[in-house]
Order: structure tokens, then sequence, then C-alpha cells
């Protein structure tokens, strides 16, 4: 993975809305890790869902990554938590925006990043792209949103123009190859 | 004049394949599954297929600008940069360049101003 891109992902300003194409396990972890990595080190929360496996087997590939879980966990800096298919019915009553205004008050308003491993089947496509157009490019609080999907698998819906929607939703992607700003 | 003339095609075929390529490149740093979802949209949306995409830059540029915003900029100076490695120009980045002025600039450095 070119050092560019790495350091474009740790340097992502606080409240973006990040779109993260991946292609392969080892890529996602990669770029994921990087910057749970940088944000624990800056002493920022970091909150990590996990659509597919388990909570343990994720934190487990980031110990081995060189993250020091237990203490990120201890100091209350990281949390690890399974995808909960709720929220998913939560949004068709209250926007997603509304619901991550809720979280960052909940976690004391503190300066925070939400990783979302997805898989897609949990979200019909236009739920999912209702939800990540109500937070628009840019999130309202100080909260990083990072929605990582796999890449051959989001380009197949619609034959292709979802992911076309999904870029116009985000102010950032990070793709195989290249990260850039988007809008 | 024949010769010249024949060098002169000679010179805007290389260009066209060589840009062919480079988008084909630039392209995919966005990784091959997104790389032939922007084809299959700059068809769909200006009935642009990529073989066309040389004659028609202007379409491509407008395409990539409505589908990636700010960040059309940053994979058109990619291509543009593999398409003036291909051509062994001298690569200049230039902060209000599109596609269409870097390829319009190779044209002349590559001595293909006429096409």
């Amino acid at each position: 993975m070119r050092p560019e891109l790495l350091d474009y992902v740790r340097n992502l300003p606080s409240s973006s809305h990040v779109l993260f194409l991946y292609e392969s396990e080892e890529d996602k972890r990669t770029v994921l890790f990087t910057y749970v990595q940088d944000r624990i080190r800056r002493g920022e929360l970091v909150s990590y869902c996990v659509h597919v496996g388990e909570v343990q087997e994720i934190e487990q590939a980031m110990r081995d990554f060189g993250i020091d879980v237990d203490l990120g966990k201890r100091e209350g800096l990281l949390e690890v938590f399974k995808f909960n298919p709720k929220i998913v019915e939560a949004t068709i009553e209250t926007p997603a925006r509304e619901i991550l205004k809720g979280i960052y008050e909940a976690k004391g308003r503190r300066t925070m990043s939400l990783i979302s491993d997805n898989s897609l089947p949990a979200w019909t496509p236009e739920r999912l792209l209702e939800c990540e157009r109500s937070h628009g490019r840019r999130m309202e609080i100080p909260l990083t949103f990072i929605c990582a999907y796999p890449s051959n698998e989001i380009c197949k819906i619609w034959n292709g123009e979802y992911v076309i929607e999904m870029l116009k939703t985000h102010g950032h992607g990070i793709f195989p190859g290249i990260a850039l700003p988007l809008g | 004049m024949n010769g010249t003339k024949g060098k002169s095609s000679d010179e805007a075929s290389e260009l066209r394949k060589a840009l062919l390529d480079a988008v084909d490149d630039g392209l995919l740093a966005l990784g091959e599954s997104v790389r032939n979802v922007m084809y299959h949209h700059v068809k769909r949306k200006r009935s642009l297929r990529r073989e066309e995409i040389p004659e028609r830059l202007e379409a491509f540029h407008e395409v990539l600008d409505t589908s990636l915003g700010a960040g059309a900029r940053v994979i058109e100076r990619l291509v543009a940069e593999k398409l003036y490695s291909r051509l062994d120009l001298k690569f200049v980045a230039h902060e209000s360049w599109t596609l269409v002025n870097y390829v319009d600039n190779a044209k002349k450095d590559n001595g293909d101003g006429e096409t």
C-alpha cells in the first residue's frame, strides 16, 4: 500500500465523512488499523463497528497489527462492538445523522471516530444510501465517520450506479491506489 | 510532404494510444471494479465509449467532475502524469488545469498540434 495513501488516512480532518472501498481484507485492515492506531495515540476515542466476524477476531487482528488494544480499552479510547441490525430499523424513525449525534453526546462530546466495517446485506441499498446522505459530505459534529465497503460488491448494485451515488455523499474517498477529496 | 503527414499521423496515433492507456492506468487507482463502473457511467451519461475518450475529452472530464468532485482533478493529474511518462515528456503540475489542458499541452510538446 502506498505510503502517501496511509498519510492521507492519518491526516483526515475531524468531521470527515469517508468512503473507503477496499479490494482485499489485508488492505482493509491496513487502512483501518493505521487510522485506529493513529487516533488512539492522539488520545481520541475510536468506536469500531464489526459487521462480519466476531469482535474478538478483530481485536486479535488489531493486536497483530501492533495496536495496544487492552490499553486502549482500559483508557476508554477504543471500543470494538458488533453491529446490531436494529440500527437499520431505527434509521426509519430517526435520521442517521441524529443517531450519531446521540452517540457523540453519550460519549461526552469528545472528538471521536466511528468506523463502520460494513456488510451490505444488513441494509437495503436505498436505506443505506438515505443514511449516508443524511450525514452530508461533512459531519456536523466532531465525529469522523469511515464507511468501509467491499468494492466489488458495492459496484454490482444498480449496475454500478450505486457507487456513483455513494461517491456523491462522502467528503473523502479511499480507494485501493489513491485517497482523495470528493465534493 | 507525404513523409511529414505520415509522421504527424503516427504521432497522433501514438498520443491516442498513450492517452487511452493512461486513462486505464489512472482510473485503476480507484480499483478495478470502480474503474469498470466509471467507464460504464461515462457511456450511460454521455454515450461515450472508452475508445472515444481521446476525441471527446471534454465530455469525459465533465463526467469525472460530476462523479468525483474535487477528486476529479487528482485523478486527471494522475492520468496526465502517466500520459506524459508514456510520451517521454516532462510533466509539470498546474493547479487549474484539467485533463483537457494537459492533453492539449502534450499535443504541442509532442509535435502533434494539428489533431
